[in-house]
């Protein structure tokens, strides 16, 4: 008689041995970890052919009675299990090697993990190592290119900044689509978009164990309401039990620089030239002489060589009873902009200790204190010349930014200011307090049976400081102005959930989890604005001499979760596992508050089958399918009630008048969700992944117009439905595995088709910023007029009419759907390979992005026909027209009426890029043994060395639609060196 | 034994598992109400929450889609008394040029915020039977200044997106629909005749209401009289447009102002024949909610040029007599703009201190001398020499040294519709004169113009009746397009 128990929550194996037949000695030993020499505990340890086993206990240490002539073999998952013929010795010690990703791996799951083998979903697993030492400081925008389905899409290179992450396309329109993010347990707040609260910055990437991304519904549906969008979970180190603690400095230091400069900017002389034939300023003969001497780059004037730099010190260790991970860590960048930089000092500690065998407590804490300065109207806040990132390539060459004396000029004949002296003067500064972190306990009244509280909170506390110098010629007219806010919100997560394994004729595994939810958000803020500063050593809003505003709010929101999940495996050879979940969000109208997700999934491990047992070709094949729902909450809170703000005023007398009527059918957008998925590998070197889905959004939320005689424009009802369907591929690719030399290859793939479903009554088209919703297209699709050419007769610009007829004026309604052509990218995806040989290791990383298309923003002002002549323009603007008969793409100067914007400026943003190409050198385990130290690793990397992208803008990689001022993407080279103990 | 072992393990599971769902908090735990926002429910108990719902109306009536702006400036540039200057910064260019279509940004806010005044009124008045709090008069009195400002909202729509009622068949033309809720049902458009009825009787039942003149920026009886006074003047029904602007020039508190306190009205907010006009806060100017950015150039100069949209027309200029007091009141010389050296109008260039910017300004809705022109209109049709009367008191308050000759006939209707331009230029009302009387208008190119300098648009013209906005058409089936627009 046999039992096996799983404990699935720590996934100890505990065999109940029963006494061999025949004659036995007495065993023992140390299983331990290969790469750190730490005891392994509850490996298992088994007689080869038997169900004689024991599991090692907290510091790896077994104990067993074997045959004298047994095989002995030693597992654990995640790791390469071993057999040991026993050959008469009592003492056995085995330190196993951590495997190759393979079926028995542990994934860390939502509410749990899971056995690979059982996993019935489509999850992608990022490793530590993909993350470690990337000189960036949130560790979204490392994602990109590391799983298939991933999207990730930088907002620029700005320190600090983060990414668009969209998992198997863009589900939603009205609503938030950014995915879930589970930080040891703890759901993190909505990230508002804001560039000043990215809650993922907070986290030190180094201190990251490894991602999942959870893609499908058998994999997120457990997240209910807010796992249309995916969900990334991300588990932090923690400490295992070891002979000794092991402690290790790591330190980089770097420079970055603009990644990509397309434009080729006039010179002096070219500029002059173009002034005198367009006739944009007159001046005496005198002033057009001196100012050709004059020569200014003004990309030196405003960009910088940046330095990076981030030093970290982390332990680990534990005695099995007490397990510890603590890290200490400081990261500062600067940005290529002038008066732009980040800072994070971060701190972590993670502890599990066992009180008795059945009761267990932890905590995961993170504390991070974050400052960050913003250079005044950077980015897409400007779009003027005061604009430093526009101003860079606007401000005229024959301009110097200081006089004879190097003091900074503060006006010139031609602009209102000195953008560089505006940023000297002027301040945008934050600071960011963020707590993340948890508490749990777990307990086991009875075998099998186990209960976990979780209490995670995701604290965060910022203030920020708006200064306009009083001698800037920004905060001239208010004397200088300071506005200070602060903003707090905490969410915090209760969860309780109990686990029931129960086995049935050794073959059958069922385990069953029920679980309770909570979750809590508050946010408040409150400011001011003072003007009229005497003096800028003063910079605290006491100290000006009007107080000009001051503001406040506050919000809450509330989810309240029922969840369950049932698992059964027959034999590890067919898996099936479904979850349910009840919601109830604050968020909706209390008839239409709750809501149901499930989702059921299959998997069917082929290689136990006899037809594919003997065929030594295939070592793994594993076929698996999930169907189920998952919800999307993240709209604004409060929307379904009919409100009266009372922030109106007049004569200084406070007022109130209706936001929106009460909408009690506001409820969640729902997506139906189906995956199929194929898992091999081959040859015992090539593991490879492919698989289909299909997302399905209905009852989307969209912004219905509503009768203005209501005094309303809009209510936002539950009516479009949108698509995403795609494939995606992985291969992994050892080419050569010796013991001196390694070189493997791995690379994924992504193909999302999305499609507008339906909009709302017989509408089917809908004008949405600078794209069009159109039921049949994808959403994204670019929708402008059709550019015609110049004209060679008169050098004015012609357009296509809704017609197609040419026409020489632009006209709002022959704006055209441009299919085929979306911001969102179809196909994109990552590849990298890495070669080892004695010591050295080079990897080298690829991310790309095709059939992707952007409206060239900037291009427009840098070559416009129109009024902005007067700022230095894009060299090839030289080549414009200039008499009848001339063939050229720029028209006349003066001849484009401002602001229109056609096709001429749509360009295919598709890239190929070099993301990070690393080598480092480990050194030689003799000479560490000399100089008593674990581990010394060496290296240089270099990110965003190379792009390759027919886009002739700054970056091709921008969130949006139509790029405009954008943060120049950077590349950044680096030193690294990192020290065990 | 085995089996009894997992029962109670079962047991044990169930027990702990349901201890936790018994502890789950129900409904208070999603009920959330938002700190910064009071619930359509309870948004009308006391006194207290009445007045703030009255003041929320004053405040949407002063926003810029309405009189904070667009209501004035829109149909001023629309006729021949400015004229858009070479490479001006194509504001309010639509309605200049007469291109106005269903999208038009101005056609749709100042169609949805007129509509909000209705609404918002409404939500008052159809609340106010349950307001036991305040004395008597007190109550009436908001309820009249809701009603008031509701009629007024209403008269404003059906001038500018239906037919003129003297110009068509008022009982069949389609005016607007006349809303008294706030709810999302669609609503079909009224005749012109039912929006008129409508207003007239609201417009009366405000003055029974009322009892006093509170301050010049909210409406009292004395705004009621003026008011209807306007109403059967565009109605032309005379006796009843002499009843009412009587009235009001019975009103000792707001005779007509002369000297500087006409001056004062434009510079400083102030003067003794502004019935009422709007209270906005020197914060809450924006481009938007400034009535004169436009004529005299919104930000403060960094040099000495004026960077104006519009000048005014050379023909109105050349109308004023030379001592007329408005010449400095709404004119200044030699002003140095992007277009040479020009005459701008500066009837909404302040004084007052706290404004910013340029052409900062209350606007003025009601005025006495309205009244008079009122009244020698309509007595011109029954009695001249009382008709002569009026525009004499006008012209005295206005010109110095005034001598008038007495007029008689169509000269005597002439000289009122002339005195009427020059009194309320760039005030709203010569666009909805033109379209009353229905004449059309023809701009002589001026120096500093640029295009449409010459622009000549008849009478006939369906673009004197603006688009119902394209917005409402797609979301409202029963809504009807004006003659001449296309929707899709």
């Amino acid at each position: 008689m046999k039992r096996i128990f799983i404990i699935a929550g720590i996934l100890l194996f505990a065999f109940c041995n029963l006494t061999a037949f025949g004659q036995t000695i007495r065993i023992s030993g140390t299983v331990t970890d290969a790469a750190d020499g730490s005891g392994i505990p509850g490996a298992s340890v088994v007689v080869k052919g038997t169900t004689v086993g024991v599991i090692t206990n907290i510091d790896g240490r077994y104990e067993l009675n074997a045959a004298p002539t047994a095989t002995l073999v030693f597992s654990f998952v995640g790791y390469t299990t071993q057999e040991i013929l026993v050959d008469g010795k009592n003492i056995i010690n085995v330190s196993l090697a951590s495997a190759m990703i393979g079926l028995e791996e542990v994934i860390v799951m939502a509410y749990g993990t899971q056995r690979r083998d059982a996993i019935t979903g489509s999850v992608g697993i990022v490793s530590a190592e993909k993350l470690e030492q990337i000189p960036i400081a949130s560790f979204d925008q490392i994602l990109q290119g590391q799983t298939a389905g991933l999207s990730s899409v930088s907002t620029g290179g700005r320190p600090g900044s983060h990414s668009v992450i969209r998992i198997r396309g863009t589900g939603s329109i009205s609503a938030g689509n950014t995915p879930l993010y589970v930080i040891d347990g703890v759901a993190l707040t909505e990230h508002t978009g804001s560039i000043y609260d990215n809650p993922l910055s907070g986290i030190n990437p180094n201190d990251i164990e490894n991602i999942s991304v959870l893609k499908d519904a058998s994999a997120a549906a457990l997240f209910g309401s807010r796992a249309a969008n995916g969900v990334i979970i991300v588990t932090t180190k923690r400490g295992k039990a070891a002979d000794r603690s092991n402690l290790t400095y790591r330190g980089m230091y770097g420079t970055s620089t603009q990644a990509r400069d397309n434009f080729n900017m006039m010179t002096t002389e070219q500029k002059l030239q173009f002034e005198r034939d367009n006739k944009i300023y007159t001046r005496p003969d005198e002033v057009w002489d001196s100012l050709a001497t004059i020569n200014t780059n003004w990309r030196d004037v405003m960009f910088r060589d940046a330095v990076t730099q981030s030093h970290e010190i982390s332990s680990s260790g534990g005695t099995g009873k007490t397990n510890y991970f603590v890290s200490g860590a400081y990261f500062n960048q600067e940005g290529i902009l002038y008066r732009s930089d980040y800072e994070r000092i971060s701190g972590r500690l993670n502890l599990d200790h066992y009180i008795t065998e059945k009761i267990r407590f932890g905590a995961s804490t993170n504390l991070s204190y974050e400052k960050s300065n913003y250079a005044v109207a950077e980015g897409g806040y400007g779009n003027n010349v005061y604009n430093p990132i526009f101003a860079a390539y606007l401000m005229n060459p024959y301009e110097q930014p200081t006089d004879e004396d190097g003091e900074w000029i503060t006006q010139f004949a031609t602009y209102f200011g000195n953008p560089r002296r505006e940023l000297e003067l002027n301040q945008d500064f934050n600071n960011t307090l963020k707590i993340l972190g948890n508490v749990y306990a777990e307990w086991e009244p009875i075998k099998n049976l186990q209960f976990r509280s979780n209490y995670g909170t995701d604290f965060f506390d910022y203030t920020y400081d708006d200064y306009l110098h009083p001698e800037s010629v920004w905060g001239t007219s208010s004397n200088g102005s300071l506005t200070r806010g602060l903003r707090r919100a905490n969410t915090t997560t209760f969860t309780t959930t109990g686990r029931y394994n129960y086995v049935y004729a050794t073959k059958h595994v069922t385990n069953l989890m029920l679980g309770f939810e909570t979750t809590e958000h508050y946010s408040e803020s409150f400011g001011g604005e003072g003007i009229g500063f005497a003096s800028d050593k003063v910079r605290v809003p006491s100290a000006a001499s009007t107080p000009n505003a001051f503001f406040g709010s506050k919000t809450e929101f509330t989810v309240l979760s029922y969840l369950s999940q049932f698992t059964y495996s027959y034999d590890n050879k067919y898996y099936m596992d479904a979850s349910f979940r009840r919601d109830g969000s604050s968020r909706f109208g209390k008839e239409v508050r709750y809501a149901n997700f499930w989702s059921v999934g299959l998997s069917w491990n082929l290689k136990k089958e006899s037809f594919l047992a003997d065929i030594d070709l295939i070592n793994e094949m594993k076929l698996r399918g999930s169907i189920g729902t998952t919800g999307n909450y993240s709209i604004g809170n409060y929307l379904h009630l009919g409100l009266y703000s009372t922030s109106v005023s007049y004569n200084q007398v406070p007022g109130s008048v209706p936001i929106r009527p009460a909408n009690p059918n506001l409820t969640w957008e729902e997506s139906d969700i189906w995956n199929v998925g194929l898992e091999f590998r081959v040859l015992d070197r090539i593991n490879a992944t492919v698989e289909y889905y299909n997302r399905y959004t209905s009852s989307m939320l969209l912004g219905m117009p509503v009768t203005l005689t209501s005094g309303f424009v809009t209510e936002t009802r539950n009516i479009a439905e949108m698509s995403n369907k795609g494939i995606e591929a992985t291969l992994e690719f050892d080419i050569v595995r010796t013991d001196k030399f390694v070189w493997d290859f791995n690379g994924n793939f992504t193909y999302n088709k999305n499609r507008v479903e339906a909009l709302y009554g017989e509408i089917e088209e809908l004008p949405w910023g600078s794209t069009i919703l159109q039921v049949g297209l994808p959403l994204g699709t670019l929708y402008y007029n059709q550019y015609a050419g110049v004209n060679p007769a008169n050098g004015k610009p012609l357009w296509y009419d809704q017609y197609g007829n040419v026409t020489p004026t632009h006209r709002g309604d022959d704006k055209v759907p441009l299919e085929g052509k979306s911001y969102l990218a179809p196909y994109f995806g990552g590849f990298s390979s890495n070669m080892t040989y004695a010591g050295f290791q080079l990897n080298a990383f690829f991310t790309y992005s095709l059939d992707r298309w952007m409206l060239n923003n900037t291009a427009y002002f840098l070559s416009n026909q129109s009024n902005f002549g007067a700022y230095n323009q894009n060299a090839a603007v030289l080549d414009h027209w200039k008499e009848p008969g001339d063939n050229v793409h720029y028209p006349l100067y003066g001849t484009v009426p401002p602001s229109l914007f056609d096709t001429r400026f749509i360009e295919d943003a598709s890239y190929l890029r070099l993301r990070n190409i690393t080598l480092s050198y480990n050194l030689p385990s003799k000479v560490l043994q000399t100089i008593k130290l674990r581990n010394i690793r060496l290296y240089v990397q270099g990110q965003n060395l190379w792009t390759w992208s027919d886009y002739t803008g700054w970056d091709p990689e921008f969130p949006g639609a139509s790029e405009l001022n954008a943060y120049p993407a950077v590349k950044t080279y680096t030193f690294g060196i990192d020290i065990g103990l | 034994m085995k089996i009894l072992k997992n029962m109670k393990t079962i047991k044990i599971f169930v027990a702990i598992v349901t201890v936790f769902f018994m502890t789950a908090c129900g409904d208070d735990f999603l009920n959330l109400t938002p700190p910064d926002a009071i619930s359509d429910q309870e948004a009308f108990e006391s006194l207290e929450d009445f007045q703030a719902g009255l003041i929320g109306v004053y405040a949407t009536i002063r926003g810029g889609g309405y009189y904070g702006k667009n209501m004035m400036v829109n149909f001023d540039v629309s006729v021949d008394d400015l004229y858009a200057v070479e490479g001006f910064t194509n504001q309010y260019g639509t309605q200049y040029g007469w291109t106005q279509s269903s999208e038009t940004g101005e056609v749709y806010s100042l169609f949805l915020t007129a509509y909000r005044v209705i609404t918002r009124s409404s939500n008052l008045i159809n609340f106010w039977p349950t307001l036991n709090e305040g004395t008597e008069a007190e109550r009436n009195q908001i309820l009249g200044e809701a009603k008031l400002l509701r009629a007024m909202a209403h008269f404003d729509l059906v001038k500018v997106y239906a037919k003129s009622y003297r110009a068509g068949n008022p009982a069949t033309d389609l005016g607007i629909p006349i809303v008294t809720k706030e709810n999302l049902e669609f609503k079909a458009r009224n005749t012109v005749q039912e929006v008129f009825d409508f207003v007239i009787e609201e417009a009366k039942e405000a003055l029974s209401l009322m009892t006093e003149n509170r301050a010049v920026f909210y409406v009292g009886p004395t705004a009621a009289n003026a008011l209807l006074a306007r109403v059967y003047h565009e109605m032309g029904d005379w006796p009843n447009a002499i009843t009412y602007a009587s009235a009001v020039i019975a009103d000792t508190n707001f005779p007509l102002s002369t000297g500087n306190n006409y001056i004062d009205i434009w510079r400083r907010d102030a003067g003794n024949e502004i019935i009422f006009r709007t209270a906005i806060h020197q914060t809450e100017f924006s481009n938007d909610v400034n009535i004169g950015s436009n004529y005299v150039g919104g930000n403060p100069p960094v040099s000495n040029v004026w960077r104006i949209d519009y000048i005014p027309s050379l023909e109105l200029l050349n109308l004023y007599d030379a001592n007329d007091i408005r010449l400095t009141a709404f004119y200044q010389e030699n002003v140095s703009t992007p277009v040479g050296t020009q005459v701008v109008t500066i009837k909404y260039n302040p004084l007052n201190p706290n404004y910013t910017q340029r052409g900062m300004n209350q606007v003025k809705i009601f005025r006495t001398s309205e009244a008079y022109l009122i009244r020698a209109e309509a007595y011109s049709y029954s009695n001249e020499g009382l008709a002569n009367a009026d525009l004499q008191a006008l012209r005295t308050a206005r010109i110095s040294g005034y001598t008038h000759t007495t007029l008689a006939g169509d000269a005597l209707k002439q000289e009122i519709y002339k005195e009427r331009r020059l009194e309320f230029a760039f005030e709203g009302q010569r666009f909805f004169d033109l379209k009353r009387r229905e004449l059309g208008f023809a701009r002589t190119p001026q120096p500093g113009a640029g295009p449409f300098g010459n622009l000549a648009i008849e009478a006939t013209d369906y673009r004197w009746i603006w688009p119902i906005p394209q917005h409402e058409m797609d979301a409202n089936p029963l809504m009807v397009q004006n003659q001449g627009y296309v929707s899709e």
